[in-house]
């Protein structure tokens, strides 16, 4: 990826940081822009710009960190009911983001994007664009950066269920088959790791956004500051926020890790007993002659 | 061998650093916490020697605060972190216990595995049923409890009386200021293992299968009565100091607030109007 500028004490803050544990899977919620652009007297379309700026230095400080996948919430289904002007203006952002991205040749070659969200939704002129950029970079694997386009919590939900129910209409698969795990690895293209750390900046509250990946353990990280306030500082203190939690959280799934792992332990050495009671039967057969 | 020696010493001071930074951070949190909560106890001793204050005084002054707020949740849920796991020093302490009764005789008598229970669960239900108690206070008319283990609803019946004495010992105080006589909603959510993944496979929109107790107006016998209602949580409040929602039903909080409160052995009156306050402030925008 891109070098970003570290100052020396950012760079000696992170490699503290990176003695610990780093999140594998960030989840960010870039809330904001408008507001910022309120309180700095632009046009909301500046604040929209800055936003955007923030974002292309966000994947290089995630990958500076070690960080293997970032989410970011870009666009809700429920934005499309903002004025006609702010979305034409919103799309036409996209768009001149999306070629900038392609003319990354850092990005092409490092990073794999995916876009999640309702894909009927995508504006006509922008699927070339976006379909263009997901094949170029599926197999890249050193970072994957997914963004959340036309996006809404239940509505992924919603498909994931639906695919499965085709599924069974179709009789690909039983009602037996379907479980937590099949869900998840239907929702999107490529099955998301589940959420470490979701951050959002504006507001306390997650909008529907990765209701499902980040229900379980993830660390979550409300900041005061609007999106394109946002610096690397800010990601380095979630990090930290991230690491202070994480023994918490995790403690309960650590326990339910080990009793899975406990539970299967004692199934194998049973079974490994009863097979050995079926051969020696069987063996003791063949001693006496009988088949 | 020099930049390998340069390296490995690099690497100690930094995790060193690291170690350093967290114990700092961890033992602030205690020590903040510490102080908030006793320095408060402190005062409110002092101040229960003039006859002018009372709890009675306190509960009627957060009732007319309550009241002159824009608005209030219609639904809160309250998610309760165990004590054992709010904090890591705590936790370790409690590992080094767990370690130290095991190698101690297995042996125990019936009041050694009582305190065991206590210590496991972790919950203090009288605390628990404060909360609820201020929340009917606040004229919220339905509450939900949530802990990830499942241990409130297996707990229901105890955690209902507790409830019940809290009601009843603040009806007096709040019924001249309260338009609204009616006894709060109250739902338990939440048995251990079946966290909101599962509940979301078997296709339920969790609230319609859990039971909820009504609490009747104590005029007569107190009934308890199967009731349900359909409304996501306005406002989703962590008593602990674990930063996530735990596995609450993921599908019910996309436009809920959510906010973290003192533990609950440190909670207090005044950080609940806390978090009113700043529920009264945020503005939902549905994505406009």
């Amino acid at each position: 990826m891109m070098a970003a500028s570290e100052t020396l004490l950012e760079k000696l803050f992170r490699k503290i940081l990176q003695q610990g544990s780093i999140p594998n899977h960030v989840a960010l919620i870039l809330d904001g822009n408008r507001r910022y652009a309120r309180e700095n007297n632009m046009q909301t379309i500046e604040g929209h710009r800055k936003g955007k700026n923030t974002f292309k230095k966000l994947v290089n400080w995630n990958a500076i960190c070690g960080v293997k996948e970032v989410t970011v919430f870009a666009f809700s289904i429920q934005n499309f009911n903002r004025s006609t002007q702010e979305v034409n203006d919103l799309m036409a952002l996209f768009r001149s983001t999306i070629h900038e991205i392609l003319g990354n040749k850092e990005i092409m070659t490092n990073g794999r994007v995916q876009f999640i969200g309702n894909w009927p939704l995508f504006p006509k002129d922008l699927k070339p664009l976006i379909s263009k950029l997901m094949v170029d970079t599926r197999n890249n694997t050193k970072i994957t950066v997914n963004i959340a386009f036309a996006y809404a919590g239940r509505d992924e939900i919603t498909s994931g269920v639906k695919n499965l129910l085709h599924g069974v209409a179709n009789k690909a698969l039983t009602l037996s088959n379907v479980n937590e795990d099949l869900l998840d690895k239907s929702l999107q293209l490529y099955s998301m790791s589940p959420v470490d750390l979701l951050i959002r900046t504006g507001e306390c509250r997650l909008s529907d956004f990765l209701a499902w990946g980040s229900s379980d353990h993830a660390v979550i990280c409300f900041r005061d500051e609007y999106w394109p306030s946002f610096t690397y500082w800010g990601l380095l203190e979630c990090v930290f926020y991230y690491q202070a939690n994480k023994f918490r959280i995790q403690q309960d799934f650590q326990e339910e890790e080990k009793n899975y792992q406990q539970s299967w332990k004692f199934l194998s050495m049973l079974k490994k007993g009863l097979w050995k009671t079926v051969e020696n039967h069987d063996e003791r057969q063949r001693n006496f002659g009988v088949q | 061998m020099i930049r390998k020696a340069r390296e490995w010493l690099q690497n100690k001071v930094f995790y060193t650093a690291w170690l350093l930074l967290h114990i700092t951070y961890q033992l602030q949190l205690e020590i903040r916490d510490f102080l908030r909560f006793n320095l408060r106890y402190v005062s409110k001793r002092l101040l229960s020697c003039f006859p002018l204050y009372s709890q009675q005084k306190e509960l009627v002054d957060f009732v007319d605060e309550v009241s002159k707020l824009p608005k209030v949740p219609k639904h809160l849920a309250i998610s309760v972190v165990p004590e054992s796991q709010e904090s890591v020093l705590s936790m370790l302490l409690n590992k080094l216990w767990q370690s130290q009764t095991q190698l101690s005789n297995t042996n125990s008598n019936k009041k050694d595995d009582d305190l065991k229970e206590i210590k496991c669960d972790g919950m203090n239900l009288q605390t628990i049923a404060k909360v609820v108690a201020w929340a009917s206070a606040a004229n919220i008319p339905v509450i939900s409890l949530y802990d990830y283990n499942g241990i409130l609803k297996t707990r229901y019946k105890e955690l209902g009386g507790y409830i019940q004495e809290e009601i009843i010992q603040d009806f007096w105080a709040v019924k001249k200021t309260r338009a609204n006589n009616d006894p709060p909603i109250v739902k338990f959510h939440n048995v251990h293992k079946t966290n909101g993944y599962t509940n979301g496979i078997n296709g339920t929109k969790a609230l319609d299968t859990v039971h909820i107790f009504v609490f009747r107006e104590m005029m007569g016998n107190p009934t308890f009565h199967i009731a349900e209602a359909k409304t996501e949580p306005d406002l989703l409040l962590i008593l602990g100091n674990v930063k996530s929602t735990l596995g609450f039903l993921p599908w019910h909080i996309r436009l809920t607030e959510i906010h973290w409160l003192p533990s609950l052995k440190r909670i207090e009156m005044c950080d609940f109007l806390g978090t009113l306050y700043k529920y009264a402030k945020c503005q939902q925008r549905f994505g406009k």
